[in-house]
């Protein structure tokens, strides 16, 4: 329960009356304050009371078309919800839908009762809906309270995985927009740089002049319409991990920084091979601070020390060359894995981050040493993707990260 | 003019006219009421300085009405509540019934050190009480036990 400009103004008045009475000796003054600290009492208990009637006679029915929903794509939520009216009390509902999904929170306030909005799911599996945020305000108090009961939960919603084909043309990466099946590469203003053209790449983007002068097509690279502010991905630590702050500190003054110079984020936040949210286009700071406190869960499941594809490559090029027994064992085994072209879960849910995302760089902020298996994984999918990658650790750690994959520029903190 | 301030100019002249009337006041203090009265009046007619500026003239004059007569300022403070209150009855029921209530504690037990310390230990136990009301709603919305 917070207090309102005018209940503070009315403690202050009581506290200055109760200052001048005790001083002066004067009944008059202590009058004064007894009936300015029983009126904010008396407000207080019935504005209480008021706001636990209507969230006991709230009634909430919502609605998920177009199933079944399927990974990235569009789905409209209609929402009504029914309780008590109050007078004197206002009262202020917003539906919250699951965590990972990307939405418009504007939209999704009710607006008399009623709500209708788009979302888009970005992770597969059982996505709950959050509840509803019940904002409650009079003269005096205000509070914001989460009603998440099970009826304001809802039917589950299941996420399917995306299926090939069923993408359409679109552009964009707000809550309506439809998926595309490529990174994505939102028109902007400047150009960044040209590169040889790719099958796949927009024909509005080729350098004519260029294409003429080297003989073969070259496309313009644009800047992103986020000014190419990287996807942050932080790695969260456990708490005694060494240079565990550093870390915490090096992401949120770069959250920080891209809230302020392009009002929005987009953040991972992982915990090894574990993704535990994913943000885009974020604009709530506080909400993505809070993230960076969470505790990583304790049941990590382990990667068994995952290699990056080019790093066993080499290896096995080189046990190839020995004529010794082992080696050639090694070169089996290692010709098995490669062969396998089994992707851990990991792996795939950080190439669809990375679809999903505009971004051309990656930041990853992690003070992970004992196994650097899930970097490995985001190195492989950065590298598919055709994404910069950045990894920036605490000084003390850069001599344990021998196993680390070869693609990412690493940056000490 | 609305009928809330009419009701309020109203109780503003009575609780004015009965201060001046009271025998062996202080010298100065019929001055004081009228003056602050006034300006009470022109701030609620006028609705300059908001509820602000109507909340600090109205405890002054109240003050001044207790100094010329204390069940007067006790009387006054209702129609402080009545003002900073919505248009709505409950709130205007139980806002002026607990300021007249709490107001007339000090015609009972009329010192003021007492008071103040009386004041402090209902404070603390409202805060307590309110504060673990409110997080007994939110545990109970949150864990769906609410239907």
């Amino acid at each position: 329960m917070q207090a309102t400009p005018l209940a503070v103004g009315c403690a202050t008045v009581a506290v200055v009356l109760g200052v001048i009475g005790l001083y002066l000796d004067s009944l008059a003054a202590v009058v004064g304050m007894m009936g300015l600290a029983g009126l904010l009492f008396g407000r207080g208990i019935v504005f209480l009371f008021r706001t636990a009637r209507v969230a006991d006679n709230l009634q909430v029915e919502r609605v998920v078309e177009n199933r079944p929903v399927y990974l990235g794509t569009s789905v409209e939520v209609k929402i009504r919800a029914t309780t008590s009216t109050v007078r004197g009390l206002q009262v202020r509902l917003t539906d919250l839908p699951p965590q990972s999904a990307v939405y418009d929170p504007g939209e999704a306030a009710l607006s008399n009762g009623l709500g209708k909005y788009q979302v888009r799911f970005m992770t597969p599996g059982e996505a709950p809906f959050r509840g509803l945020q019940l904002e409650t305000a009079d003269g005096f108090f205000t509070v914001t309270i989460l009603h998440a009961g099970p009826r304001d939960i809802g039917e589950r919603v299941f996420v399917l995985p995306v299926e090939k084909g069923m993408s359409k043309p679109g552009l964009g990466a707000g809550a309506g927009a439809t998926e595309l099946a490529r990174a994505g590469s939102p028109q902007g203003e400047g150009i960044r740089g040209f590169r040889p053209f790719r099958q796949g790449d927009n024909p509005a983007r080729v350098d004519w002049k260029l294409s003429a002068k080297h003989g073969r097509p070259f496309v313009r690279e644009l800047n992103s319409e986020t000014g190419n502010a990287p996807l942050v991905v932080v790695d969260l630590p456990a708490p005694e991990t060494c240079g565990a702050a550093a870390i915490l500190s090096a992401a949120s003054a770069e959250i920080k920084r891209q809230i302020r110079e392009y009002g929005q984020c987009t953040l991972l936040v992982i915990a090894g091979g574990e993704v535990i949210a994913f943000y885009q286009h974020e604009r709530n700071l506080v909400g993505l601070l809070r993230l960076l406190g969470l505790q990583p869960p304790e049941s990590l499941h382990p990667m068994f020390r995952v290699k990056d594809p080019v790093v066993l490559m080499e290896k096995l090029r080189s046990a190839e060359r020995e004529l010794f027994l082992p080696s050639q064992r090694l070169a089996i085994a290692l010709r098995t894995v490669l062969g396998a072209g089994v992707r851990p879960v990991f792996e795939r849910e950080a190439d669809q981050v990375l679809v999903a995302t505009e971004q051309r760089e990656v930041v990853v902020y992690t003070a992970s040493s004992a196994d650097t298996s899930h970097l490995n994984l985001i190195a492989a999918a950065a590298r598919r993707r055709r994404r910069r990658l950045v990894i920036r650790l605490p000084r003390s750690e850069q001599g344990s990260m021998a196993w680390l994959s070869p693609y990412p520029r690493v940056e000490a903190i | 003019m609305e009928r809330r301030s009419v009701v309020f100019l109203s109780a503003l002249v009575v609780v004015a006219v009965g201060a001046l009337l009271v025998p062996e006041k202080e010298p100065g203090v019929d001055v004081l009421v009228v003056l602050l009265g006034a300006g009470v009046a022109a701030t609620a007619l006028t609705g300059y300085g908001g509820q602000f500026l109507l909340l600090c003239l109205g405890e002054t004059f109240a003050v001044a009405l207790g100094t010329a007569s204390l069940p007067l300022g006790v009387l006054f403070q209702p129609v402080i509540a009545g003002m900073l209150c919505g248009d709505d009855w409950m709130s205007l029921t139980v806002g002026g019934a607990a300021t007249l209530m709490a107001a007339a504690v000090v015609l009972v037990f009329p010192r003021t050190l007492f008071l103040l310390l009386v004041l402090l230990l209902v404070s603390a136990g409202m805060t307590i009480g309110l504060t673990g009301f409110e997080a007994w709603m939110r545990h109970r919305l949150s864990a769906g036990s609410a239907a």
